[in-house]
């Protein structure tokens, strides 16, 4: 009737040796796309779980189709997604959604709306959606920021200006925001265990025995390896961040 | 988040000349502040176009994939990206027609394997229902159950392997069956263990069951496929033990009487294999150990198939 031909996607798809892998990563790459391109550590992250897939198909083919937007692909790929990651395991899915999210150590407004979709495909509640981020960053998912209303903006430049004024008065004795000092590691080694920068030693301790028993590969071997190779780069990020804590902090 | 563009009545694409003069001929004071603070400085629009690309890709598809009701698209003022028509489509289900159409016969090898691999959901369906279907009839329960389509469609390529008559045949050799004489023996005591190795064991493995039935565990070493050790836990108890270190498969049959190590617990006994190897290994100065524990639990991450029992 329509169109006679596989579009590029479904032609993956056949060519495929595991369909739900390449599924779950034109999906994955769709996040890591949403902000316009897909960045060294996204690519790279990308590339390994795609190389645990076992697929036999070029990630940068499927970074291409997500770049360009192909929502007839996507869909399909919904689809496929959707009817494998079906009431408890939904949330495993989600975890791998989050983990390629905040991949950069940010969770930007598109990223987050696109995990807020993927919550609503796989019949995640908003309490559920927000216990997976929590329980992966010791945070809360934020609201997306509304970047239409011009009330955003200037709320920002005037935040940019409060902290500049304050980091220039900061010179005299009576600055009770001064903090210890920490270098930009260490300060990404804390975001990572969900801590504020200066946790004690114990914070640290037991945000890292909590974080690694949630992300331990383990869990997910019964999903198969994509999914042991999304999780075992989250749990290699969450003790690299606790062994530098250890030693430097 | 709005949608200025739409609200403008300008394209995405549009050039800053094209916007300037759209928010100079705009009445609206609030949508004129948002557009010239937001979509007249490059930075921002550049930060709002990748949000506004999501979201025009999400509200596409949600509309595609019927997701009317999202409790997490709720209160974020994204209604400006709902589509305003609904046409939810199955893409999976016109690409499996499409693969139909291309290949009425199925009769290319390659493609024929990745139909069945890619609706083989669909053939568990299907099989499931035409197994209770069955099961209605043989009780003369007169409710027709309908069929999804999608399962009738696929029942085909299983029926073609001779599934679907395989149904009554293994009933009936189930009532050939030659009655099991055997003496029902004493259960062993929990933690009871056979053990085929000389070596110690190092590692903690503690099993945990749940009354109702009880099990035979075996551990298999992985390389060898050699019986490494049997241990014996009667239901609603807990054994611990210690494995030599290594990489085991988990196999374990479990039932109610005891007849004996020949034939285990009759001819009634379920034989189960864990789909994923368990790893016993030291690093640093921790040993890597398993709790594992034998019933269904509804989060649990030990996978088990079915064993033959000649696999056993």
């Amino acid at each position: 009737m329509t169109d006679q031909n596989f579009s590029e996607f479904e032609q993956l798809i056949l060519k495929s040796n595991n369909q739900l892998g390449t599924s779950i990563l034109l999906i994955l790459a769709w996040i890591a796309a949403s902000d316009g391109n897909v960045d060294k550590t996204e690519a790279k992250q990308l590339s390994e779980i795609s190389a645990a897939a076992k697929h036999g198909i070029s990630i940068q083919q499927l970074i291409r189709i997500a770049e360009n937007h192909d929502l007839a692909a996507i869909h399909l790929a919904c689809d496929i997604v959707s009817s494998h990651f079906k009431a408890e395991k939904a949330h495993l899915f989600m975890e791998m959604a989050i983990g390629i999210s905040i991949a950069d150590g940010l969770l930007l407004p598109s990223e987050n709306h696109i995990l807020r979709f993927l919550a609503d495909l796989l019949g995640v509640n908003r309490a559920g959606l927000n216990e997976t981020f929590v329980n992966m960053t010791g945070r809360e998912i934020p609201t997306p920021s509304d970047v239409s209303s011009a009330r955003y903006w200037q709320d920002r430049e005037r935040a940019r200006e409060d902290s500049s004024q304050q980091s220039k008065g900061s010179d005299s004795t009576n600055n009770h925001h001064e903090q210890p000092r920490h270098s930009s590691k260490a300060i990404a080694a804390y975001a990572t265990l969900g801590l504020e920068p200066g946790a004690s030693k114990e914070e640290i301790k037991q945000s890292y025995r909590r974080l690694a028993q949630i992300h331990h590969p383990d869990r997910f071997s019964s999903l198969g390896e994509e999914s042991v190779a999304a999780a075992s780069q989250t749990f290699v990020r969450i003790r690299e961040a606790y062994d530098y804590l250890v030693k430097y902090a | 988040m709005r949608d200025l563009y739409r609200r403008l009545g300008v394209s995405p694409k549009a050039s800053l000349q094209e916007i300037q003069k759209a928010v100079q001929s705009c009445s609206d004071a609030r949508l004129k502040e948002d557009a010239t603070e937001v979509l007249l400085s490059e930075g921002r629009r550049k930060t709002y176009d990748q949000v506004h690309t999501a979201l025009s890709d999400i509200g596409a598809l949600r509309a595609k994939l019927g997701l009317t009701h999202g409790d997490n698209w709720q209160g974020l003022h994204s209604q400006d990206f709902e589509k305003g028509s609904w046409t939810p489509t199955s893409a999976s289900q016109a690409f499996e027609k499409k693969i139909k159409r291309h290949n009425p016969k199925a009769s290319a090898k390659s493609l024929l394997r990745s139909v069945v691999e890619f609706v083989s959901p669909f053939i568990v369906i299907g099989l499931v229902v035409g197994g209770f279907l069955y099961y209605k009839s043989a009780n003369n329960a007169s409710t027709s159950t309908p069929t999804p389509p999608s399962s009738t469609t696929y029942q085909q390529p299983a029926a073609g392997n001779g599934t679907s008559s395989s149904g009554t045949q293994s009933a009936n050799e189930f009532l050939d069956e030659p009655a099991f004489s055997e003496p029902k023996l004493a259960l062993p005591a929990t933690g009871t263990i056979d053990r085929y190795t000389n070596e110690s064991g190092e590692a903690p493995l503690q099993i945990k069951t749940s009354s109702g039935a009880n099990y035979l565990v075996r551990l298999e070493n992985i390389s060898t496929g050699r019986n490494v050790l049997d241990v014996f836990v009667r239901g609603g108890s807990t054994v611990d033990l210690e494995v030599p270190l290594g990489t085991y498969q988990l196999k374990y049959a479990s039932g109610q009487n005891w007849y004996g190590t020949e034939h285990l617990f009759g001819p009634e006994t379920a034989y189960k294999k864990a789909d994923t190897p368990f790893r016993f290994y030291i690093q640093g100065q921790q040993i890597s150990g398993y709790t594992v524990t034998l019933y269904r639990v509804s989060d649990g991450n030990l996978r088990t198939s079915e064993l033959p029992p000649d696999q056993f």
